[in-house]
């Protein structure tokens, strides 16, 4: 920091003073230094710094008429262009203060939108550019094992162990499993029975090690705490989480953190700049080792296969994949070299394990390994957010070209009003270039202010756009969207080229003009010479926003297709809830006494017409996949039999709305059975059954299956219904009827509850039902389903909602820029105005004529509109759903809102035009 | 001399007769800013002090390398007879002028 404020003064001073101020200034901040504290002194030269830049002319001019050279401001270089630059720093400044409204103006229209840009681009940044903060990221990589037809990330604890002992010495291994919510209950603060829900995420030992963290307080994890199944009860926690529920308390260290019912020492607290490995809008409040996973009831995304058993603790299991493996690889070795010995005891690991699921381990000897660099972080939200983010930009980019494009405006006129005094100063010998400098100089001060303006915005518009993305009231977001030296630089772009775009047009317009003329005042009809540039200017905006309004129309009836579409379900009148029943603890009977108890409860309230629960429901984001086998259907050679298993109570498909079109529905009859009934849905009977009647066919996991007794039989088939995807076409659905007999690990989350009036009514008394019958058990998301329709849309709703707001704050500054324009135009043609009409001249011709000329303007601005609106919808692709780039209704429907609009704005001053009395107008000049 | 001292080369010249042969940048910015109570820029200091050598009313000569300023040099500056007698004459005329006023000044 000293280093490079004195860097800057040396840069600054005149090479005969430069030992002498440097140092007097070294002086001055070591005695400011021993008086005031350091900080005081640090701050002291950052102002002293800011001085004597700004005092640096006045100090070259003071050196150079030492040395009796005279000060010429017509020759440039050296000196004299510091000084006469200065000059115009200075003069441009004084005419700025000179009309307040005006710098007012145009400085917030830059700001506004360089800030949105540029808190736009930081959370870009932020998700997709930036790097992890740990050292040498490019060294990191994360594990892929890849197959023709499925890749995964995931490994088994005892692959990633067989794995670290093969590249000992070669490079260093860790893992880690997904981040999920847990409840989170801290020894001594008070957050009710049940607690507070916090992100946690289990990890090896090595974690901490391979990221080259160090701990803040504390210690962090290290292969100590690998050894032994459900005894390392630690955790590291976050330095939010530390500052959000211990208000930093030193003492954090030591105290107790009760994680899904098991109690947990607190040994470490991270560094504030660290966030883990994967790039999220929440991310890990606490770390454990991963030897907790059954302690704290882990389960989400594991693939388990065979032998497996998900009941049972995961580590020791080598069928059970559900950890991230990343790699940190020496800078003096390849990548591939490291992925090849990992491919080496994958495959060996696989073999020594053959006799436990023959089949898929001849899938696993098949894969390949890769490794993808993860110094960037894994992020989900990168893959999902990325394009939404750059459309986002694209836009308030294209809204920031409309509003420069109106300060442009304002300063041609402004350069047309202040010809006069500009041919003066040319007749007085003043150079072209020096003016039109002048010039440049002024509006690059308007830039340099909007610019300014524009970070303190970026600083706060950031979060909103997080909030956005992070959705609810008030979400806990720990994405790091600081402004790093890349935002900082993209703002000080965006603000040097809009600053010389507005500076050029005027500087050319104005230093080209006729002297003479000028000189002698204007002559009557003269005045349209000055429109051109303007006009151009307008034609542009026209352009621009009718790009967005195009644009804001396909996405917003794109988002109508997606979310009013058919979805299968019977969405109305029904009530949907999410409960956490695994942090309970309960065993299998105690669970289905439980839903048995929900189920009744519900049912017996007023207004409830049917009740269901299931394992991940309808419209949520959790899904079920399994590899099938299906009787009597022959799979192709690289087919994938896959399907969407989904766990539900009698009466899910009357609740959720959905009608059973081929056999039979779940009953009573069907509890306790030896056989196992299923129903599957039409797009599954059309693929394994096309042509044949599916009930009373079997299926299972694997052909074994299928021929024993523990096959699956259909019993019914139901209409199909999207789950997650609103996109795509319905999945393959089969549906199991939940009872003790048909536990699997996961307990039913979803809960349904179908109404005879609205569903939002019976929010209260569902939240009161639940407390009362286990207090315990978190509820959250207590919503129509209609709503989770929107939660699925979540980023088509931010990029239609915020294209539709550009688009109409485009709207209204292109018509100001009309606006404005045809104002100007009109006040220099008063006295032909006024002339034509002393001739007779018809006062409805004026405004005709005035009107014509308007809509030229907006009419060619509204054809290239379209060109750039086809090419822009061309290009968003994917972004659009159920509707063409080349949609007529929005394009008609955008073209006839900006002409209607643009034509209101030129009514005013063509209205003047009219009424213009013909003495005053042409005795005014 | 005909042309008057501007009211910060007046500071500056008070602050060399102060100092004497201690005057250097640091030590003219140092008296400046805690008597007159305003902070300025060394930059500032040295423009003026410049012009005020030009116009003849100060001297000034380069110093030995000192330690505390990493092995840099000082320019050291002293009154000339002729900006004695302009510091002079501007104290008479403000000194003849506040004559009799010294109370009414402090209460203003």
């Amino acid at each position: 920091m000293t280093k490079i404020a004195l860097a800057i003064i040396r840069l600054v001073t005149p090479r005969v003073s430069r030992e002498w101020v440097i140092g007097d200034t070294v002086e001055q901040l070591d005695y400011r230094a021993k008086s005031e504290g350091t900080s005081a002194a640090r701050r002291w030269l950052l102002r002293e710094t800011l001085r004597i830049v700004l005092a640096a002319p006045g100090h070259y001019l003071s050196v150079r008429s030492r040395t009796h050279t005279p000060p010429t401001v017509h020759s440039p270089g050296g000196a004299a262009t510091v000084a006469a630059t200065w000059q115009d720093v200075r003069f441009g400044l004084r005419l700025l203060r000179r009309s307040p409204i005006f710098t007012l103006v145009a400085v917030t229209s830059l700001a506004l939108g360089i800030g949105g840009s540029a808190a736009v681009f930081s959370v870009l940044n932020a998700v997709v550019l930036r790097s992890l903060p740990i050292s040498e990221p490019d060294r990191f990589f994360s594990v892929t094992r890849r197959h023709p037809t499925e890749s995964s990330p995931r490994f088994s604890w005892p692959s990633v162990q067989g794995i670290r002992e093969q590249l000992a010495g070669h490079a260093e291994v860790a893992a880690a499993s997904a981040i999920v919510g847990m409840q989170l209950h801290l020894e001594g603060v008070g957050h009710g029975v049940a607690g507070e829900r916090g992100a946690v995420q289990l990890v090896s030992g090595e974690y901490f090690g391979i990221l080259r963290q160090s701990p803040l307080l504390g210690r962090l994890f290290t292969s100590a705490d690998n050894q032994a199944l459900e005894s390392h009860p630690v955790a590291v926690i976050s330095h939010g989480y530390w500052q959000r529920q211990l208000g930093g308390a030193r003492d954090a260290v030591g105290r107790t953190l009760t994680i899904n019912g098991t109690p947990f020492a607190i040994v470490g607290v991270a560094r504030p700049e660290f966030f883990g490995t994967n790039v999220v809008i929440r991310n890990a409040d606490v770390w454990i080792p991963l030897m907790m996973q059954s302690s704290v009831r882990y389960a989400t995304g594991a693939s388990s296969h065979g032998t497996a058993d998900s009941r049972k603790p995961w580590p020791p299991q080598p069928l059970v994949a559900w950890l991230t493996l990343f790699v940190r690889v020496p800078k003096d070795t390849a990548p591939s070299t490291v992925a090849a010995a990992i491919a080496v005891r994958h495959h060996a690991d696989a073999a020594s394990i053959r006799r436990d699921d023959p089949e898929y381990i001849d899938r696993l000897m098949s894969e390949r390994i890769t490794l993808d660099p993860a110094g960037q972080g894994l992020s989900a939200l990168r893959a999902s957010a990325s394009t939404t983010l750059y459309v986002l930009l694209a836009m308030m980019t294209i809204l920031l070209l409309i509003s420069s494009g109106n300060v442009a405006g304002l300063l041609v006129a402004r350069a047309a009003a202040r010809e006069r005094e500009i041919a003066v100063r040319l007749s007085l010998g003043a150079g072209r270039f020096r003016l039109a400098r002048q010039l440049i100089v002024e509006s690059l001060l308007l830039g340099l202010g909007g610019g300014m303006l524009g970070l303190v915005i970026a600083m706060w518009g950031r979060h909103l756009v997080v909030a956005l993305f992070a959705g609810g009231s008030n979400p806990i977001v720990t994405l790091d969207t600081g402004l790093d030296w890349r935002v900082i630089s993209f703002a000080i772009m965006v603000t040097l080229v809009i600053g010389l775009a507005c500076g050029l047009l005027p500087a050319f317009r104005a230093t080209r003009g006729h002297m003479v003329e000028s000189l002698k005042g204007r002559a009557v009809l003269e005045g349209r010479r000055h429109l051109f540039a303007g006009r151009a200017l307008v034609v542009m905006q026209m352009a621009f926003c009718l790009l967005l309004l195009v644009v804001a129309g396909l996405l917003v009836r794109s988002l109508r297709t997606l979310t009013a579409g058919d979805l299968g379900f019977d969405r109305q009148q029904v009530l949907g809830a999410r409960l956490d029943v695994r942090s309970l603890g309960y065993l299998p009977e105690q669970r289905h006494a439980l839903y048995q108890r929900v189920l009744d409860r519900m049912q017996a309230l007023p207004g409830v017409v049917a009740v269901s629960m299931s394992l991940n429901g309808p419209l949520t984001t959790s899904s079920w996949l399994s590899g099938i086998a299906v009787d009597g259907y022959t799979p192709g050679p690289d087919e994938r039999m896959q399907i969407n298993e989904e766990l539900v109570t009698e009466q899910y498909f009357s609740t959720v709305g959905l009608r059973i079109v081929n056999g039979r529905t779940f009953g009573p009859s069907d509890r306790g059975l030896e056989s196992q009934p299923t129903i599957i849905n039409e797009t599954m009977a059309r693929r394994y059954f096309a042509g044949r009647d599916p009930i009373g066919k079997r299926w299972g996991y694997s052909e074994s299956m299928v021929r024993g007794s523990q096959a699956f039989v259909i019993v019914g088939v139901a209409e199909d219904a999207k789950y997650r995807d609103l996109r795509g076409a319905a999945p393959s659905m089969a549906y199991h009827l939940s009872g003790p007999a048909n536990d699997v690990s996961d307990p039913l989350s979803d809960l349904e509850v179908r109404t005879s009036g609205s569903p939002l009514a019976l929010v209260g008394t569902l939240r009161q039902v639940l407390a009362q019958i286990e207090p315990r058990m978190p509820v959250t998301d207590v919503l129509p389903l209609d709503e989770r329709v929107a939660r699925l849309a979540w980023q088509e709703i931010i990029v239609a909602r915020m294209t539709t707001i550009f688009a109409g704050i485009s709207l209204l500054l292109a018509c100001l820029g009309l606006y404005g324009t045809i104002s100007y135009g009109v006040n220099q043609r008063v006295p032909e105005f006024g002339l034509r009409l002393a001739l007779g001249a018809d006062r409805s011709r004026l405004l005709k004529h005035v009107m014509r000329d308007a809509l030229m303007l907006v009419v060619a601005g509204s054809t290239v509109g379209l060109l750039l609106a086809y090419a822009a919808a061309s290009s968003l692709g994917n972004q659009l759903y159920g509707v063409g780039p080349l949609d007529p209704i929005a394009y008609v429907s955008a073209a006839t809102l900006l002409i209607t609009v643009g034509l209101i704005a030129a009514y005013l001053p063509a209205l003047r035009a009219s009424r213009i009395e013909p003495m005053t107008a042409i005795t005014r000049n | 001399m005909s042309s008057a001292l501007g009211e910060f080369e007046q500071l500056v010249l008070i602050a060399l007769l102060r100092l004497g042969p201690d005057a250097y940048g640091a030590t003219v910015r140092r008296e400046i800013e805690t008597r007159a109570r305003r902070e300025l820029s060394i930059s500032a200091v040295y423009t003026t002090l410049e012009r005020l050598e030009q116009k003849g009313l100060v001297r000034s000569w380069v110093g030995d390398p000192t330690p505390e300023r990493g092995g840099r040099r000082r320019r050291h500056f002293e009154l000339s007879p002729l900006g004695a007698r302009a510091l002079k004459a501007a104290y008479q005329a403000f000194a003849g002028m506040t004559t009799g006023l010294e109370q009414r000044l402090k209460t203003l």
